[in-house]
């Protein structure tokens, strides 16, 4: 596998549009632990990106940091052309791993919120979508089962048109059927031309939708590429590949 | 942006002072209602009981303990559910939405102190309007001068400047925790003990700046004469002077305005800085 200093996905279909996201020497440490390492990376437009790694790779680090949950210790990070502030939120629209809505809120409510603070809700979305789920609006947050509760908020986040969509785990600990509500919700909603960026470790779930993927693990980016190219390369599947490198990093450590 | 922000905080912040500040008035209407007094005897001033019976008077005892917890709970209610919310809407899992909205930090924070305000004023208002229906009764003007607020001659001018300065020290007490929330969540480990201890050691401080702060102008000839008659005042009830405690009050008010300054802005400062949410 390479180990690039610069990680560009090579996407088949290039355009000439500078990419969306733009990392340099992007590094992240927690007292003295080094999470993420000197990671250079540019995300794409268009595209749907899986970013693969191992349990505690540094996955959920990286997509904090392109939130401004966390603040790097050293590095750069440029959405669209500038510094992560309130433009680069407007155009990004986040999936956390924990539900993060005010539970004392009713469904309306939180339709509400989400049509007050970002231009670019689609409330007509939501609503079509909280029908398909049988979902009544004047239902509070707090009666609603924890995967309700997912569902609701992923309905809230697809329901931006947004840039860049950034899904962190969104298939983990939930049934098959829920998987694949989930993965038909991400992929019938998100808008033409954004790029949706999504963290897992259960590839064989989402291997199909991918067109790029980026390895992740011990905090460095160790392989960026297009899917197809990747499953060409190798005459296997992501699942196969993800797994044969990450068994051969594992041997390597010890 | 602003005023959405502080609209959805206020909409949490004052459901308890909603809350409390009824069940407050509550117990002062009731309070009024079973005043009772003692009868005497014309002529010979001899005592003869009171003119309610005693299950009245038990309830209005009842009612007279009631206002004084209820005023305490209504205030440090409210300051805990500020720092609630601050903690879950900064740093705890709703800080993921705070943290991700289309908004500058600054503003966030801004949002943050004036629902802190809004809040720490609706308080304010809540117990003065329970304590101007207590006045309407001898009882109730009894049970006000107990708090130690207005002793012997109610000055409106006075009124106004304890309340001012009150309202003062109870931000300047939050603010202390809110910057203790800030400092103790940029640690990696046991954040939540680190904010109490934090906040506790920043009230701390700031009661001593203000100490240390009369103790100086204490030095000043003028003041310590002004201490010296004011404390003559206190020790004779029907001479009391308003006016000194005015400018007493008012040099409290301004020690505990530039404690609140540099608090806001420290906290300002240190969010500017980026959070690291858990």
């Amino acid at each position: 596998m390479k180990n690039p200093t610069k990680n560009s996905i090579k996407s088949p279909h290039k355009t000439a549009q500078a990419p969306l996201v733009v990392c340099k020497n992007l590094s992240k440490s927690f007292e003295r632990q080094e999470v993420l390492r000197n990671i250079n990376l540019e995300i794409p437009r268009g595209k749907i990106i899986g970013l693969l790694g191992q349990n505690g790779a540094g996955k959920s680090t990286f997509i904090k940091l392109l939130n401004d949950l966390l603040t790097p210790t050293s590095g750069s990070i440029l959405i669209n052309g500038s510094p992560i502030g309130p433009e680069s939120k407007r155009i990004i629209t986040y999936l956390p791993e924990r539900t993060y809505l005010d539970k004392t809120l009713l469904i309306r409510d939180a339709l509400q919120y989400f049509s007050e603070f970002y231009d670019n809700f689609n409330v007509d979305k939501a609503e079509k979508l909280l029908q398909e789920l049988n979902l009544a609006e004047d239902m509070q947050i707090n009666k609603m089962s924890k995967g309700m509760q997912e569902k609701l908020q992923l309905i809230l986040v697809m329901s931006r048109d947004a840039e860049l969509y950034i899904l962190d785990e969104p298939l983990g600990g939930v049934d098959p059927a829920t998987r694949d509500y989930i993965l038909n919700t991400i992929l019938t909603n998100f808008k033409e031309g954004a790029s949706v960026l999504i963290s897992t470790h259960l590839i064989a779930d989402i291997e199909r939708i991918l067109d790029e993927v980026i390895f992740i693990d011990h905090g460095e980016i160790i392989l960026t590429e297009s899917a197809d190219s990747l499953r060409a390369k190798h005459d296997a599947s992501i699942d196969e590949i993800f797994r044969q490198t990450f068994k051969n990093q594992t041997h390597a450590s010890l | 942006m602003l005023a959405k922000l502080i609209k959805y905080d206020l909409k949490y912040l004052l459901k308890s002072v909603a809350l409390f500040g009824g069940l407050l008035l509550i117990c002062a209407i009731l309070f009024n209602i079973t005043g009772y007094h003692e009868i005497i005897e014309p002529g010979n001033d001899a005592w003869l009981g009171y003119n309610r019976p005693s299950m009245i008077i038990l309830l209005h005892t009842i009612f007279y303990n009631a206002i004084f917890v209820v005023v305490i709970w209504l205030i440090l209610n409210s300051i805990m559910r500020i720092w609630h919310r601050y903690r879950t809407s900064f740093f705890l899992d709703e800080s993921y939405l705070t943290h991700t909205l289309p908004i500058k930090r600054s503003t966030l924070w801004i949002a943050k102190f004036l629902s802190t305000v809004i809040t720490l004023l609706s308080v304010l208002a809540a117990i003065a309007f329970s304590f101007a229906v207590l006045s309407l009764s001898p009882n109730g003007k009894d049970l006000i001068a107990s708090f130690g607020i207005f002793p012997h001659k109610p000055n409106p001018f006075y009124i106004v400047s304890y309340i001012i300065t009150f309202f003062t020290q109870l931000l300047c007490a939050t603010m202390c925790g809110l910057l203790g929330i800030t400092l103790g969540n940029r640690a990696q480990n046991h954040r939540l003990r680190k904010s109490i201890f934090f906040g506790t050691a920043f009230y701390i401080l700031c009661g001593l700046i203000l100490i240390w702060g009369l103790l100086l102008l204490n030095f000043i000839p003028d003041f310590r004469a002004m201490i010296v008659d004011l404390d003559v005042n206190l020790s004779t009830p029907y001479a009391f002077d308003p006016i000194l405690m005015i400018k007493l009050l008012s040099i409290v008010f301004i020690i505990y305005s530039t404690l609140i300054a540099t608090l806001y802005f420290s906290n300002r400062a240190l969010l500017q800085k980026g959070v690291d949410v858990d």
